[in-house]
């Protein structure tokens, strides 16, 4: 053994051969009586004692240092250790990047009874990346050789992000979605600046890219993206990728792509109900005034909006188109009472629709008083006999209703699609689920790549 | 395949003692043991012509059962032990029974299957889990296929159809076949396999048209 001073020990072990080649042990440096106080390369050389005395046989080295390791990601522990001082020494350590002493060094430890020193140095994520310099000299002890001195390197560290979490597994064309993570770094300390971009995938491939960034009253980081009327429906993928997080720190992550799913439906318009407190009688205009909403209140101006008059199913007028008036924020349209109009309550039906299949509806009712005949349904309501054929057919009802009561239980069975559909969302929002389908993701990736190379 | 972790069953139809297996998939999944160890030919005991038929167990250790729940689950180590399974025993077909609802080991199993069959009762609550699980899994992207179960005996094909294309208006998946309420089966108590004891059962004509359907995924 050939210490960096360039001397050298030897220890001889006898061992038989089992074969052409075999193990051998040794202790350093305890089986030489050396050390390995001093920092720098230690050459090993093999050397026969019988047949070709002397021959070397194997080589090899290692190294000693004054540090655990010779690169470090941010906030890890910098573990600095030392020998070969005179016992209960003051032994100034400094610890230099460049030629400015980082904060807190230089110091003076004291070593202990065996001329051992060791300290700690605490990395964080806002360490200054690069090259280190550890200096030891002691104040009694004459000055080694090769001095104690020791190059490392901090390098960023990387940024964890578990999961993203969704304000809904779905929404409404129209209405916001709310994207939030939490960052953490490899000590599991929260990240606290920083953003990161979100590629907001629609079901046809379309990217979006929204910007998460961090809100210090919620802790964590928040990205919203917008739906729209025509935004297509269907499943969506919110997907921050790899290193695609930086904390304004050059600390980086994730690693591993993170997928949040989303489900964008029709939106449901709102049509406020028109109110009629009149009687209405012929020749009188009827006015239909309606506002019609998005899901997040905003009014709903393009699309195509009519208004359908009934009187007990039967069809009085419409079809009527309306038309938007911007200075009332309203849908308007208005339809004259005729003379030869049936009488009696009327129904109008306001239909909203637009060309992405955002639909709603509403209906409100009004008195009509014409010199028309009541509706014939109205008088037929009003006849003794009306009320006969209500009543048997109610016998009747129960008759059937109790001949095939064991028969049609199969048929209440309903299919809730909605309700499915919710269920199933809560689902797919699932961490598990989410875990799986990234899996498979990397499962897949990895096979195409191991293809493409084999190609 | 018993993939129905929490509950398993099928270790009856076959008669087989729980207690006498060495390994079961639970064992498979926490990784000490290979998967062929928790593997049992059943070729004999079945009695087969022709083929190979192997089942591969689940615990039924309360303890094993919490430590596999516990654990959670990795779907390369499932994937890994269903490929090896295939190419030790040169499987055409591996069956994953999974838990009657969407629990992790059902969506594991669904990650690693080509084909998924969902077999539902015609009964409010199987219908509504059956249209969640489509609903989910048409995220694997693979091929559902459903097949309708114990149907009443008052209930005509007709309406089935009919009952069965409501669904298809709904979801995508596929109408593998639907299956009568038989007191024939609920009889046997799943001590044994009705088609193996009775292979010219009505019954066993319609597990065998659903068996054909299923060689046609391939």
């Amino acid at each position: 053994m050939t210490d960096p001073t360039g001397a050298a020990r030897s220890s001889t072990n006898s061992t038989t051969s089992s074969g052409p080649s075999w193990f051998v042990f040794t202790n350093y440096p305890a089986a030489c009586g050396a050390s390995t106080s001093l920092v720098g390369v230690y050459k090993i050389n093999v050397t026969e004692t019988v047949h070709s005395l002397g021959a070397s046989v194997a080589t090899g080295q290692f190294q000693v240092g004054l540090t655990d390791n010779a690169s470090y990601q941010r906030t890890n522990l910098v573990m600095i250790r030392a020998s070969g001082y005179i016992p209960l020494d003051n032994v100034t350590v400094n610890l230099t990047q460049g030629s400015t002493s980082v904060p807190n060094f230089p110091t003076i430890q004291r070593t202990d009874t065996n001329g051992m020193i060791a300290l700690a140095w605490q990395t964080t994520v806002g360490t200054l990346l690069g090259n280190y310099l550890v200096t030891m000299s002691g104040a009694s002890t004459p000055a080694k050789v090769p001095p104690d001195l020791q190059i490392f390197t901090v390098y960023p560290t990387n940024i964890t992000i578990s999961g993203i979490w969704l304000n809904s597994g779905s929404v409404q064309r129209s209405q916001t979605l709310e994207f939030r993570f939490n960052a953490t770094y490899l000590n599991g300390s929260p990240a606290l600046s920083g953003s990161a971009p979100i590629r907001v995938t629609e079901p046809n491939g379309t990217n979006h890219t929204i910007t998460a960034s961090y809100d210090s009253s919620l802790q964590t980081f928040r990205a919203f993206y917008a739906t729209t009327l025509s935004s297509t429906t269907g499943v969506w993928i919110g997907t921050l990728d790899v290193n695609s997080f930086s904390d304004g720190l050059n600390n980086g992550g994730p690693l591993n792509p993170v997928f949040a799913n989303f489900n964008v439906q029709p939106a449901s318009l709102a049509v406020s109900a028109v109110s009629y407190n009149a009687t209405y009688s012929s020749g009188m205009i009827v006015p239909i005034y309606v506002r019609i909403t998005t899901p997040t209140a905003v009014s709903f101006t393009q699309g195509t909006v009519t208004a359908t008059i009934t009187s007990f199913g039967r069809r009085i007028a419409g079809p009527l188109s309306l038309v938007y008036d911007p200075s009332r924020g309203e849908w308007s349209g208005s339809y004259k009472v005729n003379a030869t109009d049936p009488s009696g309550t009327w129904l109008v039906t306001i239909a909203a629709s637009d060309g992405y299949g955002n639909t709603g509806q509403n209906s409100a009712s009004l008195s009509v008083n014409t010199s028309g005949a009541l509706n014939p349904t109205q008088s037929f309501l009003s006849t003794w006999t009306f009320w006969l054929l209500v009543l048997a057919l109610i016998v009747i009802g129960f008759g059937i209703l109790i001949f095939r009561t064991r028969s049609v239980s199969h048929r209440e069975v309903r299919l809730d699609v909605q309700a499915i559909k919710h269920q199933a969302d809560q689902v797919k929002s699932d961490d598990f689920l989410q875990s799986i389908q990234a899996q498979l993701k990397r499962r897949t990736e990895r096979i195409a790549a191991e293809k493409e190379k084999h190609d | 395949m018993d993939m129905d972790l929490e509950g398993p069953g099928l270790h009856v139809f076959f008669n087989i003692d729980p207690n006498e297996l060495r390994f079961t998939l639970n064992d498979v999944l926490a990784g000490v043991a290979p998967p062929e160890a928790a593997c049992v030919r059943l070729s004999e005991k079945m009695n087969l012509n022709g083929g190979e038929i192997y089942y591969s167990p689940a615990s039924v250790r309360v303890a094993e059962i919490m430590r596999t729940l516990k654990t959670g689950f990795e779907l390369d180590m499932f994937d890994n032990a269903v490929k090896r399974l295939q190419e030790k025993y040169g499987l055409h077909y591996l069956l994953i029974d999974t838990h009657p609802g969407i629990e992790h080991d059902t969506l594991l199993a669904l990650g690693v299957c080509d084909h998924q069959m969902i077999v539902s009762r015609i009964d409010q609550q199987d219908i509504f889990g059956t249209g969640v699980m489509i609903e989910v899994s048409t995220t694997f992207e693979k091929p559902i296929h459903l097949v309708l179960n114990m149907i009443p005996p008052r209930v005509k094909e007709a309406e089935v159809l009919k009952f069965a294309r409501i669904i298809g208006a709904h979801f995508t998946v596929d109408m593998a076949g639907w299956l009568p309420f038989s007191e024939e089966v609920i009889g046997s108590l799943s001590r044994s396999v009705l088609t193996l004891k009775q292979p010219k059962h009505a019954m066993t004509t319609r597990f065998r048209q659903i068996a054909e359907n299923i060689e046609g995924f391939a």
